[in-house]
């Protein structure tokens, strides 16, 4: 009696605290929604309306001109986007196979070399040569100029990537491997058919990690790249706004063209969200997991 | 002793382990990477092809170009053309070179096209061949200063005080004197400027870059939409100073309830600047500045003058009558904002076809005064430049492309405007106006990089609006009569007051806009930014700027 009683009290008040978590949440993510809409209608509009009315929810004058002035060259953006795309999912799984290979490596303690390995991976994360002898080395002894690798090489390991998936690994019961070892199996079997299963929450959130750093990344092609051919979307996008800046102080105008300068900015940001924001929905489910890698270690 | 040979046993298993491991990953790895090889030659095939052929094209092209060349020499040669003959004799025992052209723009579509015709072109008259490198303005410095520490081959590039710093080049010795070279392979570029306009580029005595004919001078002025001088009826020939305009905006502001001066968050429309009063500003950011006919070369701070109190005086009284609009918008917006007619006047600078140029951004037509005597000063001759690098293995064929970009028509705008029929019309051939070829739009045209002031003396490049026709005239007049300042070809250079000048230029940023566009009351405003002027180490600068002024002084006497 007491308890169903109890529970009739507690039930509406259950019910108000979730109405409060679910509106606290509700306008929480209307904040993070409004500008997304705020930019996708402000690259729909003509560049006078956003002159005169500003930003709104809607466009005030419903225009592709932004979309035409950087689909002035569609090759060119397809293009881009393909070497996007080719950079990003073959550098991020690449990275991912090497990346795990060196952390299981790392977080076996009947390695031998795996401290001096350990600390070869960590030394990097503070010290490096710096710029210009990076970009000697990358373009005058491995010849990487203007081609793919350039792009996908130097993010193909990334030592605190390592040392988030090495820790993982670590937590992994060593008595399965023993038992594994035992049942006849050598260390690939180990490796992909035992701690790979066993990690995906690791592995996918590295993986993502990765995948967005090569998406993101325009650094690379701003000091390795001249081919225009191989520009990576990030890039192009990245040029096209500085070229807007430096058309608009261009003191010869007299061609007369005239840029919706910034619709071109908010169109851009639309399309470098691209499909890369789907990615999130795959890997979400072991997302939270794997960003809380360290609070599972016993 | 069991115990230990057991675990040394299983060290051993494990090194053999490792090293049986190693052996694999050894063999996946390059697997691996040669899968994604071939991937990676997939995407390059295409281009790889292309290049191929395109190099294919043009060695076939050049060819039969140089074997025209070489015919009609021998034609020419018996009709004892002596200057031709000389010209191509010259020609045709010059080995062929490749050239490296690097400046800052947007790469265009066409460039491969352009780059293969202007080559026809070239082989004939150097046998040289270039190479166009047009680096996007937002990577160019970055990947110059790489390329200049990689010591990467470089021949001729674009320079600045701006872009691809023009000093820093001298100074670091990535660029090389260029007298002798000018003077013998390039006498045409020397002759086509005043012998003193050239001493704007001189470092230490020495030119080290080609100065690019544009406009040297600042007509600093007013201009006036059109439709609202008319109908106000604004007498140009009675505006002499910035305080005569005053009644028009009075007017514009009442008639048609606008704030008519436009102005933005990147300094449009300020009403003080140096030439409008005679100064030679020696460093621009940190309003330091000298008058330009002072024979003591007393530098100074601009910002504690007469002159500069008066200015925005006048603009404080021009914001308080509602004359500029309250806040300052971002540059797109002003430029919406007057599009759709919310401004009037730009308060900036009166060149000869200025005002076609205000029409492209602002869309109304527009009429114009100036009120700035014409000084030639170090910053506004050197504000365009190409230079030939330390790296160059060719110099001498790099100065004779030069001579070509300033002084052949056919080559100049070739580079500038592209390929005749494909890219551009003739509309009127006698007066050198040409057009968007068929169908072609700014937009559309696959060779359109809009910056003649970029590639050699822009006085050659054909009009592209007939309305402008003669503004190169009367812009080469401007420049030829121009004062030049006592302290042409001096420049200051900033290495020792590198951070006064940081902390000073962001006070000017933070104070002379506001100042100058009346947002900000003088009264105030000025002795509060001095001070702080002060503090941050204007006077030092003032004495190095003074000291480095004397020692070019005398070097120059």
């Amino acid at each position: 009696m007491l308890l169903s009683e109890s529970r009739k009290v507690f039930r509406p008040r259950l019910k108000v605290g979730a109405l409060v978590v679910h509106l606290v949440l509700l306008v929480l993510s209307i904040t993070a929604l409004v500008p997304f809409v705020m930019l996708l209608s402000a690259s729909f509009s003509t560049e006078e309306s956003l002159g005169k009315n500003g930003y709104g929810l809607f466009p005030g004058e419903f225009s592709l001109d932004a979309y035409k002035f950087i689909f002035n060259d569609v090759g060119q953006i397809v293009n881009s986007y393909f070497i996007t795309v080719v950079v990003s999912f073959g550098g991020s799984s690449m990275g991912l196979l090497i990346m795990s290979m060196l952390a299981f490596a790392l977080s076996r303690r009947d390695f031998k070399l795996r401290r001096p390995l350990a600390f070869y991976v960590f030394f990097t994360m503070l010290f490096n040569g710096g710029l210009v002898p990076w970009y000697i080395l990358i373009t005058q002894y491995l010849h990487l100029k203007n081609t793919v690798f350039a792009l996908i090489l130097p993010y193909l390991v990334v030592p605190w990537f390592v040392l988030l998936l090495r820790t993982y690994f670590a937590g992994l019961p060593t008595e399965l491997f023993e038992a594994a070892k035992i049942d006849g199996a050598g260390e690939w079997r180990i490796f992909f058919q035992i701690v790979v299963p066993l990690s995906t929450p690791a592995l996918a959130t590295v993986g993502l990690f990765s995948l967005l750093q090569y998406w993101n990344d325009w650094w690379l092609a701003l000091l390795f790249i001249d081919d225009r051919t191989l520009y990576p979307l990030q890039y192009l996008l990245y040029t096209i706004q500085s070229n807007i800046d430096a058309l608009s102080q261009n003191p010869d105008l007299n061609m007369g063209v005239v840029i919706p300068t910034q619709g071109v900015r908010m169109a851009m940001a639309v399309l470098a969200i691209g499909p890369i924001i789907f990615a999130f929905l795959f890997v979400q489910r072991y997302f939270v997991k794997g960003i809380t890698l360290g609070g599972i270690k016993e | 002793m069991s115990k230990d040979a057991n675990r040394d046993k299983a060290n051993n298993f494990n090194r053999r382990r490792f090293v049986k491991l190693a052996a694999q990953a050894a063999l996946v790895l390059p697997a691996g990477s040669a899968i994604l090889a071939a991937c990676g030659d997939n995407t390059a095939t295409p281009a790889g092809i292309a290049a191929t052929t395109a190099q294919a094209a043009t060695t076939a092209s050049a060819a039969t170009t140089a074997a025209g060349a070489t015919t009609t020499a021998a034609s020419t040669a018996g009709a004892a053309a002596t200057a031709a003959a000389a010209t191509t004799v010259e020609v045709t025992s010059l080995p062929p070179v490749e050239l490296l052209y690097t400046y800052r723009a947007m790469p265009q579509k066409d460039t491969a096209i352009v780059q293969e015709e202007l080559n026809k072109l070239l082989k004939a008259k150097i046998n040289a061949t270039i190479k166009l490198n047009p680096i996007d303005p937002g990577s160019f410095d970055q990947k110059l200063k790489l390329s200049y520490a990689a010591g990467e081959k470089l021949d001729l590039v674009f320079t600045a005080p701006y872009a691809n710093d023009y000093y820093q080049g001298v100074s670091q010795g990535n660029l090389i004197p260029l007298d002798d070279l000018l003077a013998k392979y390039a006498p045409k570029t020397f002759a086509s400027m005043n012998a003193s306009t050239w001493n704007a580029a001189r470092v230490n005595g020495k030119i080290y870059a080609i100065i690019n004919q544009q406009i040297f001078v600042k007509p600093w002025g007013a201009i006036f939409r059109k439709d609202l001088a008319e109908k106000y009826k604004l007498d140009l020939s009675s505006l002499h100073k910035q305080d005569d305009i005053e009644p028009f905006l009075k007017q514009v502001k009442e008639g048609e309830g606008i704030n008519p001066i436009v102005f933005d968050d990147a300094g449009g429309s300020i009403l003080f600047r140096p030439e409008l009063y005679n100064f030679d500003s020696l460093l621009d950011a940190a309003l330091v500045g000298m008058k330009a006919d002072d024979k003591d070369m007393k530098v100074i701070n601009l910002a504690e003058t007469a002159e500069y109190k008066e200015a925005a005086e006048r603009a404080r009284r021009w914001h308080e009558a509602g004359y500029y609009p309250k806040d300052a918008p971002s540059a797109a917006d002003a430029t919406a904002g007057f599009k759709a007619g919310k401004s009037a006047v730009i308060i900036h600078t009166d060149k000869p076809g200025g005002n076609i140029e205000y029409k492209a951004r602002y869309g109304w037509d527009f009429v114009s005064v100036t009120f700035a005597k014409p000084w030639l000063t170090t910053a506004g001759t050197t504000a365009t430049m190409t230079a030939i690098t330390r790296t160059s293995a060719n110099p001498e064929r790099a100065m004779m492309l030069l001579e070509l970009l300033n002084t052949d028509k056919e080559v100049y705008n070739l580079l500038c405007k592209g390929i005749e029929n494909k890219h551009w019309v003739w509309v009127d051939k006698s007066k050198e106006v040409i057009g968007y070829a068929n169908g072609l739009t700014a937009q559309t045209s696959g060779y359109n990089p809009n910056t003649d002031w970029m590639f050699g003396n822009q006085f050659n490049a054909y009009y592209i609006n007939p309305e402008q026709v003669g503004a190169w005239e009367a812009t080469s007049k401007l420049n030829k009569d121009a004062i030049p300042s006592l302290a042409l070809g001096f420049a200051a250079s900033t290495e020792n007051i590198k951070t006064e000048i940081a902390q000073v230029s962001a006070l000017v940023k933070q104070y002379n806009w506001p100042l100058q566009q009346g947002r900000l009351d003088p009264a105030t405003g000025i002795p509060e930014f001095v001070s702080k002027m002060k503090a941050s180490g204007m006077d030092k600068i003032l004495s190095e700027v003074q000291n480095q002024l004397n020692a070019w002084k005398k070097a120059n006497a």
